[in-house]
């Protein structure tokens, strides 16, 4: 069954590529390369990348990279024929899968340290059904930063997962709620200094803390400067952004945020806070050391003197969450995050629309923004429109994930032991060097940012040294790791490590190589490799006679996922 | 039209509409045109940017009884203890005298040996600007005061973002490209990846403390790569995405260095200097070994990168600002014993950045963002002893306090920087481009070096 669903697959996409007439010399058109991806959607239908309308295997590798950890053969088999909403409503409705109960059982283990929480992640990654809330718990886990670099949660891997869970849980609901949650979880309080805020003493010159106020403002919720709805900046009759805030308004929300601490702190326990060290549940209120004077927040918005600490900080994230930045403020990050690094205003527009209003008057749906991310005519079809400059760079660690679920893993270790993924990735999970995430949604390299002017914020942390340790895991986690056949037969020492079981591409390279190389070519690119391309690989595994065929085709995984063509997400 | 001025005009236009190949091109025949390089000696120029903010009050404290008595008043239970302060002995006029934390004493050595210098009071500014002006919202300030990013942006562009996007040393790269013509590594390597101020038309170097890693399928030193990379190299030709074309430009870039680097580093000299084993000291390290091998890369100017971490001390800092003062004086004076091994303490000087000093005033136990704050110089090219600079009034609501104690700077940290930028080779005319705001300050440079 799946053999022939696959085959059929492939035959169209083949067919599409120009293979009915492989001998036609190149033209050295420079679109030639990203159209002859393209064509094959389109061939015999036109229509056939709309929205509403059953993908084509193209189409579900495409959306299955902006979605999920990585397309696999399989699971574009499985998708072929639906829409893209209805794959979409299928993984909203899936329950979620906690990364807390997988590191739970290590916890008491005198070694308990990251390397579990990393396993977690990758194993969710590579294995949770509900792939679309993981992938947008990831995205929101760069927005809503919390990081392990911190004297108290770097020795803590189960409440920094227990906030990693959070944004799993909250990833579809509404942005009010997850704003909330991320608020009081005692991992934010620890991380950005609101745990054990104090309201002032003016006599010994204490003034509370501004750390979380600022963050949450430039960082989690609107921005520094004002936004028009489709992202763009709003500008003052002299030409100048104008700031959404300044230290007045820090001040304010500074007060708004004194008096919490761990669960269950009262005031006679306040400066005791080892004895109330809860690092999973919700932060809460002792009113003595909450500031009780009006606070002034917003242009009108003013929070009244003698309220409690909990109806002013409800307030005040109201005030947050309906401030006219958030929805293009969230929503550009996003779409940033899962489709293109350089969205038109008026896919951002579309989005803050959604975002504003979800079409039942609620604001800040977030299941309804990734729906309307992923199914905007510009995720689907963007890659024809501007096929020089859709698409965004794909973060370092996913290509880990990509390969590992596209090339089936294995390990007979207890763990997915991948402790320090920086090392390779320059980046991993809830492990920013700051709040202001591995890189900035504004990034780009100078010689990109003069020639064209489009973003790749990725590329910041793609390094001479990260772009080599990025490639050296590809050759020794893909490339000379590769097996055929029963796991079992290898060495039990090897077993530890992780492996690529490319059974599958072998099987398909013995009856034809450049079926097998078509099958890459989708699963890993989404077409993007050119007829030339596909033809100097072919050529390769063809002359490579003295090879084992596992080899053969770990070297062309190997050759594509290192290329630039496999690095940009299209 | 010599090398040089060819560049300028390049530059002038904007290289960024010159297509790379084109400029490539023209950097070759250029390169074999010019006679010699533009400088026979040889200097480097060592950022240690403090992540973070440091509380640089803290680092340099009131040592006498009225002044330390209105600094322990205002910082209440963040005060360093009296009886720790290490008396900097100075012929520097000061409005009190100053020490600095007995956990910093290398510092205090360097500084009595004459060997680090430091500048008071630094920070952001558009035009030199007063409290009063800024009362009266008649100042014209640098945008989002206070801010992590912005701040650190706004140090290493060296202006507000009148010349683009890059920043100084980016900048001073651009300018003198030709006088590394035997180099394929970039003037400017970052220990602490990609960041503003290495920022130019040419990509910087951005290593590992670890050195420069091989590609182990992509190594042509090894022959059993030689097909796998003739293929890739054919298969990457054949993408024209934008975004692809950057990335294979940063590959390219590293595949080609990681071999000089690498093949440098091997036969690097061992130096007798130690370092501890923490991030800054394996920085630093490492900086010290690529300035050794400085001959084999055919560099004659470098500029380095090191970034460290932690000082956004809101809570806390009493536990661990100490802990990075101590840190960061070890290991400059381990650097500097490093430079000495090699014979170029005249040639290399190190200077310390960070993105704002610290409020004045605790927050509990710690403290928030402010804007001015102390820097550091080190180096034997520098008039070292001394500090330069105005140093601040520390009592609340003074003409210097912002308010709760965010000091206003009395030195831009473009002056800060131009005077490095002089030191390393950069005529009066060139330091104009590279710093446009520099002339609305009385004195565009500093002596302290």
């Amino acid at each position: 069954m799946f053999k022939s669903v696959l085959l059929t697959i492939l035959l169209s996409t083949l067919v599409a590529c120009g293979g009915s007439d492989p001998s036609t010399p190149e033209n050295s058109n420079d679109d030639r390369v990203v159209d002859s991806g393209n064509n094959d959607s389109d061939s015999g239908d036109d229509n056939a990348d709309s929205t509403g309308i059953p993908m084509t295997a193209l189409d579900a590798a495409r959306l299955l990279n902006q979605a999920t950890y990585g397309a696999t053969l399989s699971e574009i088999e499985d998708i072929t024929g639906q829409t893209r909403e209805q794959w979409i409503d299928a993984q909203l409705a899936l329950p979620a899968s906690y990364h807390l109960p997988l590191i739970e059982p290590f916890s008491e283990r005198e070694e308990f340290w990251r390397n579990y929480r990393v396993a977690a992640w990758f194993n969710r990654a590579l294995y949770a059904d509900d792939q679309l809330r993981q992938r947008v718990a990831f995205a929101l886990s760069e927005i809503f930063v919390v990081s392990e670099f911190n004297g108290v949660l770097f020795d803590s891997p189960m409440a920094v997962t227990h906030y990693y869970d959070l944004l799993v849980e909250h990833a579809f609901s509404d942005y009010r709620t997850l704003l909330e949650a991320v608020t009081l979880s005692p991992a934010m309080g620890v991380y950005l200094s609101m745990l054990g805020n104090e309201k002032p003493d003016l006599e010994r010159n204490i003034r509370p803390d501004e750390n979380y106020a600022r963050e949450v403002m430039q960082l989690f919720s609107i921005g520094l400067v004002e936004l028009n709805l489709d992202g763009s900046v709003k500008l003052d009759s002299e030409n100048q952004p104008i700031p959404t805030y300044g230290q007045d308004e820090i001040k304010g929300f500074a007060h708004v945020f004194t008096g919490w601490h761990f669960n269950g702190t009262a005031e006679n326990t306040w400066y005791y806070w080892w004895d109330n060290m809860d690092l999973f549940e919700p932060m809460s209120a002792v009113q003595a050391f909450h500031d009780e004077n009006e606070k002034q927040l917003f242009p009108g918005v003013l929070l009244p003197a003698e309220q409690t600490a909990e109806l002013n900080l409800e307030q005040a994230l109201d005030a947050l969450a309906n401030h006219s930045n958030v929805p293009a403020f969230i929503s550009k990050q996003l779409i940033q995050k899962l489709v293109t690094s350089n969205p038109s205003p008026d896919y951002v527009q579309r989005i803050s629309q959604v975002f504003e209003d979800n079409g039942s008057g609620e604001r800040g749906n977030l299941g309804d923004v990734v729906r309307a991310i992923l199914t905007d005519e510009e995720a689907v079809e963007g890659h024809i429109n501007a096929p020089q400059s859709f698409g965004k760079i794909r973060e370092p660690i996913l290509k880990a994930t990509h390969m590992w679920r596209a090339f089936e893993m294995h390990t007979d270790g207890e763990i997915i032991d991948m402790g320090w993924p920086e090392y390779f990735f320059n980046q991993a999970p809830l492990a920013s060097p700051s709040v202001f995430n591995f890189y900035r949604p504004d990034y780009s390299p100078p010689t990109l940012k003069n020639e064209t002017g489009l973003l790749a914020p990725e590329l910041q942390i793609v390094t001479d040294a990260a772009v080599t340790r990025t490639t050296n895991f590809l050759a020794w986690f893909g490339l000379w790791r590769a097996f055929t056949g029963d796991f079992s037969d290898l060495e039990e020492d090897d077993r530890q490590s992780m492996w690529i079981d490319v059974s599958e591409y072998v099987a398909l390279a013995e009856s034809s190589p450049s079926e097998m190389i078509a099958a890459l070519n989708l699963v890993l690119t989404a077409n993007t490799l050119s007829e030339e391309a596909m033809l100097i690989l072919e050529e390769e595994y063809q002359a490579m006679t003295w090879a084992e065929d596992k080899d053969k085709v770990a070297n062309l995984i190997f050759l594509i996922m290192a290329s630039p063509q496999y690095a940009v997400q299209r | 039209m010599k090398r040089r001025d060819v560049l300028k005009s390049i530059l002038a236009m904007g290289v960024g509409a010159t297509s790379l190949s084109a400029t490539a091109g023209q950097l070759q025949i250029m390169n074999a045109l010019s006679q010699q390089a533009r400088h026979s000696d040889f200097k480097a120029l060592v950022c240690i940017f403090l992540y973070g903010g440091n509380d640089s009050y803290n680092m340099l404290v009131p040592t006498e009884a009225q002044s330390y008595q209105q600094y322990a008043q205002v910082r209440q239970n963040l005060a360093v203890e009296q009886s720790t302060l290490l008396s900097l002995n100075t012929t520097t006029q000061l409005p009190y005298a100053l020490g600095v934390p007995d956990y910093m004493s290398p510092v205090a050595e360097l500084f009595h040996s004459n060997q680090l210098a430091f500048v008071n009071n630094v920070g952001p500014l558009v035009e030199p600007t007063t409290k009063s002006a800024i009362q009266s919202s008649s100042a014209n300030l640098p945008p989002q005061l206070f801010s992590h990013n912005d701040q650190q942006r706004l140090w290493e562009q060296g202006n507000n973002s009148l010349v683009g996007t890059g920043g100084w040393a980016g900048r001073v790269a651009d300018l003198l490209d030709d006088v590394n013509p035997q180099s394929s590594i970039p003037l400017n390597i970052s220990l602490a990846g990609n960041n503003v101020l290495q920022t130019g038309n040419r990509p910087l170097y951005a290593m590992t403390a670890e050195g420069a890693d091989m590609f182990g399928a992509l190594n042509p030193e090894h022959d059993w790569n030689e097909r796998r990379i003739s293929v890739f190299d054919r298969l990457i030709q054949l993408d024209s995405h934008n975004l692809g074309g950057a990335y294979r430009s940063i590959l390219n870039g590293a595949r080609s260095k990681a071999l000089v680097v690498n093949q440098g580093l091997e036969a690097a000299p061992r130096l007798t200097t130690e370092f501890a084993d923490n991030s800054l000291h394996n920085d630093l390290a490492m900086v010290a070994k690529m300035i050794s091998i400085r001959e084999q890369l055919g560099m004659q100017r470098q500029i380095y990168f090191v970034g460290y971490g932690g000082w956004d001390t809101h809570d806390q800092q009493n536990d661990l600002h100490p802990e990075l003062l101590s840190n960061l004086a070890s290991a400059m004076q381990n650097f500097n014993a490093a430079m000495t091994e090699l014979g170029l303490e005249q040639q290399v000087t190190t200077f310390t950045a960070s993105e704002f000093g610290r409020t004045l005033t605790s927050n509990g136990d710690g403290t928030d963002h402010g804007w001015g704050g102390h820097q550091m110089v080190m180096g034997g090219a520098v008039n070292g002893g001394q500090l330069y600079g105005q140093m601040p009034s520390l009592s609340l609501n003074s003409e210097d306090d912002f308010g709760e104690g965010r000091i206003i700077p009395t030195t831009s940290s473009e002056q800060y920087a131009a005077t490095l930028a002089r030191w390393f080779g950069l005529s009066d005319s060139e330091l104009e481009l590279v710093f446009p705001l520099l002339s609305r300050f009385d004195q565009p440079t500093l002596s302290f070096i």
